[in-house]
């Protein structure tokens, strides 16, 4: 080779190997287009993955499988062993040598979030594995499988189930944290700052809108879409993200995939309507759920559409429907939402008048469901019924939930009229099985929650009764100044005299 | 000695004209950075260090292990293809020292990247960790940065009460049993079962015997790690059951800790316990309570343990490195061997060979356990190839033997577990995996070497 040649020789192979890329390029496009025509492929070609898995899925071909086994081979013995910590890197290596398989994906979510969480004592601990099986799907389980119907379903249901349900010792730590995480994003109500989020001015709330669309793969857009079709929610419990992730599933799943994220919808509504709003808890890092009650007409909507989409299950779902249809009574009746209670109990004699017998009340239904609920029948059983209600009514009331507080007086007043009134008026039977008179056992009731020291009422939520109820701080319950009919709920209560 | 040395160094030489040793010591560098960018772990500082220090020790130790034998092979064999090695034996050097040199140049080389990387690792490690919350270094100080020694309960002697029961049910069934090594089986398992299970309500207490490192344990804390299963688990997949056990460590008659716990079963749990809770005897009692409506059971083997600091991490990681240094030399052995009689091309795919082998024990493993190359007619209990397991099983068993005499030793598990790894441990690797295998690799390859003709004509 003359030096001229030699010269020339590097660089001509340079430009041959450029060329040679250039072509691939070429000839790939056109090959991918033809395999998209003929339907040869099952998905279309991997686009944007990163360059560790693209040059996995070309270089490794067929060998892919074999690795995975090997890496999941290994993740089996070192779970067995229960040395977690290569755990999620090797969840991640066998997801992305086959990250078409769907199931692949669900299976280390649910292994990560399910199984290995458990088998840690702190919640602190089991929580880092059940926000790494969520991340695995969101991540990266949808990024590279976005029209997935079984990963949007697992994502949708390790927020209803692992966050929202209470079968893990630690579900009130997951609440919490989680909460935690969406409160930048959320106003004191726990409903997205819609405004800053959708159409963000300035700095702080560009970075607020993105951080929430790249960290957590929220879209306000969705969010509100979700909120606008079955909510309103609080976005701090899981149950609206059950929501959203299932919702987001339904725009490409399949016509016979579809229940099983509408399931998750109807079941995930039900339970944010039980339990779908956030109490703080004062002078305590706890919180408590109470039920959102905004929603009662769109869960009972929820309900007809199940029984429409699902003829064959209709007698199953009605059952759970009339349970709804009852709890929606009772408990827009124990806010003191009297008239909306009035009207879904006029549902539920309408849809199912097997239910309720011929001329019960809506006061009279309520009243022995809280009897049934907090007691029974006799004496001592009802006088507890009574100071649980009343109890209730005193913790709504240092929580601020003031027409819960209004509601649950009132209904511990109903017990105790009726109660009284089934006795009669002969003295005799008064004197051995009747009551106090109402206005004692609330005294009662008071005075022993602010002389003792109990987690539920602590000192600060002592002084927050005291407060709302214009008592002294040395009142006791033994003296003069006593809590009185009216001064026993907030200022703005307005007790119901209906039902 | 001089011409050892010199072959040893031209070894070297050729190597880094061939930019190997820079490249090398370059990717290790590379995978020593850019490993701890690319890693997931569990969201632990703890987990973080101990992936680290594994896939780290891995790759390196992968990395040169794979080079290490494609350069014993290639020294060798290229030098006789090429007709170099010529220059070399006419001169007054015996063959087996030309062997030697070569041995002795690849682990120099070994040693110094071994050194380099080993270095860089143990200098990010610290790194990462002096930059974490205080609180967090003691965990890791504790748990991960450690050598920590173990003591486990003595394993019961069964052998007696097994031969009693099994003389008695031989008695009791006379003449009918049809196969007393499965009976005899059946029987150690029940009594296995009865040591190992709590039933509900019950307690069961274990001694460690810690007169060995009484001193060295005093006033330091100890950590108990420990294993149990319950009937229930098989039936609750992913539920998040744990049960309640209560504890008590230390002579009931003097100081001792009561605690109680919540715990998963199925998997190790790691928990400090107070220091000085032995008694005078040297013997730590540790008594278990179950209050539960189901049995425990606590695997004899590895159920109960305590671990205790022995020593400090950076001599645990120098010994665990040596290790490493015993794997590659006897990889070394095993290329050269190979190249003594083989061409580059056949020397290195047998040394991979050879290398496969060694890594395929599990199957020989369950072939031995079973019994059976082909599997059992689960029916008529007959294996399926009597005659392929006469002759592979005691094969595959005298294999396993040598091939254990290897694989016995994990340094890696060993340091990111923060697991003592003693002097004899380090003493016992040189001399099985260096003197013993290596010693035969060697012997044969520079016996076969010194017969070899090597001025055949090339083509």
């Amino acid at each position: 080779m003359s030096p001229g040649v030699r010269k020339l020789y590097k660089p001509a192979l340079l430009l041959l190997a450029v060329a040679f890329f250039f072509g691939v390029s070429v000839t790939q496009s056109y090959l991918n287009q033809t395999r998209k025509e003929m339907d040869l492929t099952r998905l279309a070609p991997l686009e944007d993955a990163p360059p560790v898995l693209a040059f996995t899925t070309q270089a490794l071909g067929g060998f892919r499988g074999l690795i995975a086994n090997a890496l999941w081979m290994r993740l089996t013995t070192l779970q067995q062993e229960g040395r977690f910590f290569e755990i999620v890197q090797l969840a991640d290596w066998i997801t992305k040598l086959q990250p078409f398989q769907e199931a692949i994906w669900v299976h280390h979510a649910w292994n990560m979030s399910y199984n290995i969480s458990v088998k840690f004592e702190k919640p602190e601990a089991r929580w880092r594995w059940v926000q790494r099986g969520i991340e695995l799907l969101r991540d990266q389980g949808l990024k590279y499988n976005p029209q997935e119907t079984l990963i949007y379903r697992e994502l949708a249901w390790h927020f209803q189930h692992k966050l929202g349900d209470n079968l893990d010792n630690a579900h009130w730590h997951y609440k919490r944290q989680w909460a935690n995480k969406m409160k930048p994003f959320l106003d004191d109500e726990g409903y997205p700052k819609y405004d800053a989020l959708l159409s963000p001015e300035g700095e702080d709330q560009k970075k607020l809108a993105q951080k929430l669309k790249e960290e957590y793969k929220l879209q306000p857009k969705e969010m509100r879409e979700v909120d606008k079709t079955y909510g309103p929610f609080d976005w701090r419990l899981p149950e609206a993200h059950a929501i959203y992730w299932a919702m987001l599933g339904l725009e490409d799943a399949k016509e016979e995939n579809r229940i099983r994220l509408r399931r998750v919808i109807y079941q995930s509504m039900q339970r944010a309507f039980q339990r779908g709003r956030w109490i703080e808890v004062a002078g305590t890092d706890r919180f408590d759920l109470g039920p959102n009650l905004e929603i009662v007409g769109k869960v009972n909507k929820a309900y007809e559409n199940m029984m429409e989409q699902q003829p064959e299950r209709r007698d199953h779902i009605a059952i759970g429907h009339k349970n709804f249809l009852k709890n929606a009574a009772y408990l827009l009746y124990t806010h003191n939402r009297l008239k909306e209670a009035a009207k879904w109990f006029a549902d539920l004699k309408e849809s199912y008048p097997d239910e309720i017998s011929e001329g019960k009340s809506l006061s009279r239904f309520v009243v022995d469901r809280a009897t049934e609920l907090y007691g029974g029948t006799n004496r001592d059983q009802i006088i507890g019924a009574i100071q649980g209600l009343l109890s209730r009514s005193f913790y709504s009331l240092a929580v601020g939930e003031y027409e819960r507080s209004s509601g649950y007086e009132l209904l511990a007043r109903k017990v105790h009229k009726r109660y009284q009134g089934e006795i009669g008026e002969i003295e005799s039977a008064k004197q051995r099985v009747g009551l106090k008179p109402f206005k004692t056992i609330k005294k009662e009731v008071l005075a022993r929650i602010l002389n003792s020291e109990t987690p539920r009422f602590n000192s600060v939520m002592k002084q927050r009764l005291r407060t709302e109820l214009e008592l002294p701080e040395d009142w006791s319950g033994a003296g003069p100044s006593q809590p009185s009919e009216e001064s026993s709920s907030a200022p703005e209560r307005s007790t119901g005299t209906g039902g | 000695m001089k011409s050892l040395f010199a072959i040893a160094k031209l070894t070297i030489k050729a190597a880094f004209r061939f930019r190997l040793v820079v490249l090398l010591g370059a990717l290790l560098l590379i995978s020593v950075v850019i490993l701890p960018i690319m890693i997931k772990h569990d969201g632990t500082a703890q987990g973080f260090i101990q992936i680290l220090l594994t896939y780290n020790l891995s790759v390196i130790t992968a990395l040169l292990g794979f080079s290490t034998l494609w350069l014993a092979c290639g020294t060798l064999a290229r030098d006789v293809e090429e007709g170099q090695i010529q220059m070399v034996v006419v001169k007054p050097v015996p063959r087996w020292q030309v062997w030697l040199g070569k041995w002795l140049g690849i682990m120099a080389l070994n040693g110094m990247l071994l050194a380099v990387a080993g270095g860089a690792v143990f200098a990010l490690l610290h790194w990462r960790a002096d930059r974490l919350p205080k609180e967090e270094q003691q965990t890791l100080q504790k748990e991960v940065l450690v050598a920590r020694g173990s003591l486990k309960p003595p394993k019961p002697n069964i052998k007696p009460v097994v031969d009693k029961l099994y003389k008695k049910e031989l008695k009791a069934r006379g003449e009918e049993v049809e196969n007393p090594a499965a009976l005899r089986k059946q029987i150690e398992e029940r009594v296995k079962r009865r040591i190992q299970l709590i039933p509900p309500h019950r307690g069961r207490e274990w001694s460690i015997n810690v007169q060995g490192v009484k001193e060295q344990i005093r006033d330091k804390p100890l950590f108990v790690r420990f294993k149990f299963q319950t009937a229930e688990e098989s039936y609750r997949p992913g539920q998040s059951r744990s049960y309640p056990l209560i504890w008590e460590f230390g002579p009931e008659n003097a100081a001792h800790e009561r605690r109680k716990m919540k715990l998963a079963p199925g998997s190790f749990h790691e928990f400090e316990i107070p220091p000085n809770l032995f008694t005078k005897e040297g013997e730590l009692p540790i008594r278990l309570e179950n209050h539960t409506n189901t049995s425990f059971l606590v695997p004899m083997t590895d159920g109960i343990e305590v671990l205790f600091r022995q020593g400090g991490f950076a001599t645990n990681y120098i010994r665990g490195l040596l290790i490493v240094y015993c794997w590659l030399a006897l990889l070394a052995a095993i290329g050269l061997f190979a190249a003594s009689f083989l061409t580059f091309p056949v020397a290195a795919f047998c040394a991979i060979g050879i290398l496969m082998l060694g890594f395929s024990t599990g199957t020989m493993q369950s072939v031995v356990e079973e019994q059976s190359v082909l599997g059992v007619n689960h029916v008529t209990g007959e294996p399926y190839s009597p005659l392929l397991d006469s002759i592979l099983i005691p094969v595959y068993s005298k294999l396993l033997d040598v091939v254990q005499l290897v694989r016995d030793f994990s340094p890696i598990d060993s340091l990111s577990t923060g697991r003592m790894i003693s002097w004899v441990q380090l003493g016992k690797a040189i001399s099985q995996i260096v003197l013993l295998i290596g010693g035969i690799f060697g012997l044969l390859g520079a016996v076969i070497f010194s017969f070899r003709e090597l001025a055949m004509p090339q083509s």
